[in-house]
């Protein structure tokens, strides 16, 4: 999923300038200002139609960093306004992604469109094989009704002139689920009784228009008030800075986290106990398990499948028994998980141990504000510590993997991989389930490579993955 | 051609987010595209985003020229124009 574009650089610019202001202690009437410092008057920085377009679409991303929903923005209150705001009350908002409405280009849904190449020919096989008789000639040429349009694409199949073409509209190509509708304005909407956070639609979205709500800046005051903050790194972090892992963890340090603790650490304990269930499902008959730590796809499950949660290993996260040992050791302590996910902000909403969420980019982004240079640091050790097999569950085969060394001899496990939830690997996934397959275990990994490509990764999974593998 | 056209590349946190790595990644295929005539090489933080900015990374230098918001394209057109002047 991991993409470098555009729309990726200008969301980390501006990351890395609201960080800057509050790292950096500087004014918070800053914050008003960014719009137009980053989109100066004649400046050709402007990629939108127009410079004031771009602007509110600052204004507008600014806010969703700062945790505010673009439907409860009342245009009036000023950015600084609602930082304060939102800073002052802490809390968590409990929704993850929001549409910034402004940068929606609301994409046309005709997703079939005959184009200029169109020689309006005797044979017509666009209207002889439309089953929905959306097609018409107008002016001699071929034109779709996009309302009758039913998006078979025989049309697309059938021109010899290959004159028709298929313009899909980006985000809801990319959601699994058919969670993005669009409102009578044509702006994409999400909707979260069907939406499993995987996050496949904000990096797919052309103009960055959907938006995580970040908890960067709530993260942050906790630091600057010498509150005890405790960072948790999920294992894809050895392969996101292109340096030895322990100077990733020295960096964390100076950024005011008090100690780092490996996610890997409940990894351990999420593959002895999904071990354990396996072993008890495998002696009672055929075992039918699949893994639990993706929570985007436990949100599928649970969303979509509701019949067969039963399916899914009711083992914890290794977020959850990571966090859980922090808080048996200090109560006080906050919890910051910092991972590639996006779907983790929502699982953490929904555990008591863990109290923030944060993305590799957001560390990224600190880093860059507070100047801190990885490659100069020396190592640190992480207080919780894992092992080499619980590192790699942060790619795709290596929860399996894990599993299958602490598997006794004798056993016959014989795993599956779905390696990123998509249509198809959708139907592999209730197939399995169905008792359809010889397969007896099932790994799930909504991300295409696992963790280390997920949305919020920043560096390319290749260069990850070998990272990674060093630290193993 | 005696001398190789030297490109180093800004691998400080700035430009690492910027994407920087995009173009490390490329350096092999880059390199025997134009036939060992360009060697590209990463460095630590050059410093040039606290001289200029941010948005404008990532940075990197080309014999010497600064490159502002470097990506492939750029990298590449840029040893084009290079290597027709020297041909001239």
């Amino acid at each position: 999923m991991f993409q470098i574009n555009n729309a990726v650089l200008l969301r980390r610019d501006l990351k890395v300038r609201i960080a800057d202001i509050l790292l950096n202690n500087k004014d918070l009437t800053e914050l008003n200002k960014l719009p137009v410092m980053m989109t100066p008057k004649k400046s050709d920085n402007s990629i939108r139609c127009c410079t004031y377009k771009e602007r509110a679409v600052t204004r507008s991303a600014a806010l969703a960093i700062f945790g505010v929903d673009f439907a409860d923005d009342d245009e009036i209150k000023t950015i600084k306004e609602y930082a304060e705001e939102r800073l002052e009350s802490g809390v968590v908002s409990p929704d993850v992604l929001t549409v910034l409405n402004e940068g929606c280009s609301a994409c046309s849904k005709n997703t079939y469109f005959v184009t200029n190449a169109c020689r309006g020919c005797v044979a017509r096989p666009c209207m002889m094989n439309c089953p929905a008789k959306a097609i018409t000639m107008q002016q001699g040429r071929a034109v779709i009704d996009p309302d009758k349009c039913i998006s078979c694409g025989k049309c697309l199949a059938a021109c010899p002139f290959h004159a028709i073409t298929y313009v899909p509209v980006p985000c809801q190509e990319a959601c699994p689920v058919d969670a993005i509708t669009k409102d009578e304005d044509g702006i994409a909407q999400i909707d979260f009784d069907k939406c499993i956070l995987c996050g496949k639609c904000m990096v797919a979205c052309p103009f960055g228009a959907i938006f995580e709500k970040s908890q960067m800046p709530l993260v942050i005051s906790k630091i600057k008030q010498q509150k005890k903050v405790v960072a948790m790194v999920a294992p894809a972090i050895a392969g996101q800075f292109m340096v030895d892992y322990g100077k990733i963890i020295t960096g964390l340090l100076k950024l005011g986290f008090s100690e780092v603790a490996e996610v890997a650490y409940g990894a351990i304990v999420t593959g002895q106990h999904e071990t354990a269930e396996w072993i008890e499902m495998n002696e009672e008959g055929k075992a039918i398990l699949t893994s639990s730590c993706c929570p985007a796809y436990v949100n599928y499950v649970e969303k979509h499948l509701p019949e067969k949660r039963e399916f899914v290993s009711h083992t914890l996260s290794p977020m959850r028994y990571t966090s859980e040992e922090i808080k048996r050791r200090d109560p006080d302590a906050l919890t910051v998980f910092i991972g590639p996910c996006v779907a983790k902000k929502a699982e953490a909403l929904t555990d008591n141990n863990t109290d923030y969420v944060l993305s590799f980019e957001e560390i990224g982004v600190m880093l860059a504000a507070k100047d801190i240079q990885l490659m100069e640091l020396e190592v640190s050790e992480p207080s919780l510590v894992g092992d080499g097999p619980a590192r790699n569950f942060a790619v795709t085969q290596g929860v399996a993997e894990a599993i299958k060394l602490n598997i006794p001899a004798g056993c016959n496990f014989n795993p599956e991989i779905i390696n990123g939830i998509d249509k198809k690997s959708m139907f592999k996934i209730k197939a399995f389930m169905d008792g359809k397959f010889k397969t007896n275990f099932m790994e799930v990994m909504a991300c295409e490579g696992g963790c280390i490509a997920g949305p919020n990764s920043i560096t390319n999974p290749k260069i990850g993955a070998a990272f990674l593998k060093k630290s193993l | 051609m005696d001398k190789k056209i030297k490109i180093v590349v800004c691998c400080g946190t700035t430009c690492h987010l910027m994407g920087s790595s995009e173009i490390l990644i490329n350096k092999e295929e880059i390199e025997s595209q134009f036939k060992d005539q360009v060697v590209i090489s990463g460095s630590p933080c050059l410093g040039k985003c606290k001289e200029f900015a941010a948005a404008q990374a990532p940075y990197l230098l080309i014999n010497d020229e600064l490159i502002c918001q470097a990506n492939l394209d750029k990298v590449i057109d840029k040893i084009h124009q290079i290597l027709a002047k020297t041909e001239e």
